[in-house]
């Protein structure tokens, strides 16, 4: 069941906010054994929660789309009285005393929250594999990956452990799980949404957003977590696919790509331009560099969040994303501030891309979800390492700040999910919404 | 600091804090700051004055189209 299917039943009293979180209660008891989803799940919570929301609908005190509708938060977002792990030992004790931003405006929306989701520790790796907490598991393919930060809540969403979710992306760690756990993802632009209470990896690239069933359910949480005074009501209607103007990024966002994502992700945009959009090929002439840029700068963010804790309990971090905090810490200033120039170059070159156009398209991920522990993944070219790999597609619009979807577009062999990847102009959330909701309509219609 | 003469400090300085797993993905940074270094997006004090990208409406940047 989606947001968009239940809010209007809850509206009408003829679905029961406790009867519904209770569903999602009992997918989280019988699937999270396997998939390590939910770090901690706040059950009574949650039925003290959905009853109260039961209560004040029926008493005509109706807040909105999202009240007494399931939603888990990825753990390293605040939920007042509730640890926020960042999915590491170092934060096991840490209780949060009070909500992050995002998550006082979802309460305020109504929203019922069930738990807190599993994440690679600290938001530092793509495939929540390393995890203070346990790996967590693709809902699909149990020896496979469900791509990460955001892991725990791309599976919740997946499975119908909750209608909704909030992740973080700071270098594609919402649209990267979202892609292949075959639900959709956004992105919105950098600081659009409040990341106050969030456990920072990158401050300058984190965003914070939703994980959905559908490009509707991801407007109606993304217009929650907006602030008051930038909330709209219902939803936006889909964009007419006739003359929109969508620009594919060719060249090195298309260089390494496994044969299956290549294949359906053009057929893809193929489908798109036999509906009426009018689809051309641009350039972002630094791409190539990209990669290098985004390290420098992760790499000296986290070098500064981590330094305390890595001096004085560094054996509460996994082996794996210690590692790279300790290696993070030989970034030198002169080449960090080489990788702050470069992020403004970007952020133009995109802006120049999208000069024209609606939204740019190209693929989510390189490559579908990977076997747990690969560490290089076949692809057009040759063997990539699985992490450039994750970050190739979704890192440019961390580095330049535009807003991004991920939204399903088919399957590998072994129906593993692909993702179709839509960046839109700065500002402009709303449209990009538009189009993903018109390029929604028409893959289903395809399929 | 060259990034050869930073990579040397870099590795030595991790096998004396007992991290020896270090030396190998150091390497690859490395690689990777050798790349921002060549970019031609960065200055030199003795080439021409320099273009701020955020207000670069009217002067191309380095590989514009």
């Amino acid at each position: 069941m989606t947001i968009a299917d239940a809010a209007p039943r809850l509206a009408k009293g003829q679905l029961k906010s406790e009867k519904l979180t209770e569903e999602c209660l009992s997918q989280i008891e019988a699937l999270n054994p396997k998939l390590n989803a939910f770090i901690t799940v706040t059950a009574d919570a949650a039925l003290t929660a959905a009853r109260l929301a039961d209560h004040d609908i029926a008493g005509g005190r109706y807040r909105g789309p999202l009240h007494g509708i399931p939603v888990s938060l990825k753990d390293l977002v605040d939920l007042k009285g509730i640890r926020t792990t960042a999915g590491s030992l170092v934060r096991a004790s840490h209780v949060a005393t009070d909500d992050a931003v995002v998550t006082s405006r979802l309460r305020d929306a109504g929203a019922v929250f069930v738990g807190k989701t599993n994440l690679h520790e600290f938001a530092f790796g793509t495939t929540t594999e390393d995890s203070g907490f346990g790996k967590a598991h693709h809902p699909v393919d149990q020896s496979r990956s469900p791509g990460g930060s955001s892991g725990g809540s791309a599976i919740a969403i997946a499975t119908g452990m909750s209608l909704g979710t909030v992740g973080t992306d700071t270098g594609g760690s919402i649209r990267i799980p979202a892609a292949i756990c075959g639900i959709v993802g956004l992105k919105p632009g950098w600081g659009e949404i409040s990341a106050s209470g969030v456990v920072p990896l990158s401050r300058q690239l984190d965003h914070v957003g939703p994980l959905a069933a559908s490009v509707t359910d991801a407007w109606l949480q993304y217009n929650a977590m907006l602030p008051a005074n930038r909330q709209t009501t219902g939803v936006p209607t889909a964009a007419s696919l006739k003359g929109l103007r969508l620009g594919v990024p060719a060249g090195y966002l298309f260089d390494r790509l496994d044969a299956d994502v290549e294949r359906v992700v053009m057929s893809t945009i193929d489908t798109l331009r036999r509906a009426g959009a009018i689809v051309t090929e641009v350039a972002i002439p630094h791409a190539t560099e990209m990669a290098a840029i985004y390290l420098h700068l992760v790499f000296g963010d986290a070098a500064e969040y981590h330094a305390r804790t890595l001096l004085s309990r560094p054996q509460d971090y996994t082996p794996n994303v210690r590692l790279r905090l300790e290696m993070a810490r030989y970034v030198l200033a002169e080449d960090y501030i080489r990788a702050v120039r470069g992020k403004a170059v970007i952020a133009h070159e995109v802006d120049r891309a999208l000069d024209g156009l609606d939204a740019l398209v190209l693929p989510a991920l390189a490559i579908p979800a990977p076997p747990i522990g690969a560490a290089t993944m076949p692809v057009k070219g040759g063997p990539e390492a699985v992490r450039a790999l994750m970050l190739r597609c979704t890192q440019p619009f961390n580095l330049s700040g535009h807003p991004a979807i991920s939204i399903p577009c088919g399957h590998a062999h072994g129906g593993l999910p692909i993702g179709l990847q839509l960046a839109g102009h700065h500002g402009q959330t709303p449209a990009l919404v538009q189009a993903a909701l018109a390029a929604e309509r028409a893959i289903a219609n395809a399929g | 600091m060259t990034v050869g003469e930073w990579l040397e400090w870099a590795k030595a300085d991790a096998l004396k804090r007992g991290l020896p797993d270090l030396v190998a993905p150091l390497e690859g940074l490395a690689q990777a700051t050798e790349r921002l270094r060549a970019a031609d997006w960065n200055d030199s004090a003795d080439h021409a004055t320099p273009v701020d990208p955020g207000h670069a409406e009217s002067r191309t940047l380095p590989g514009a189209k």
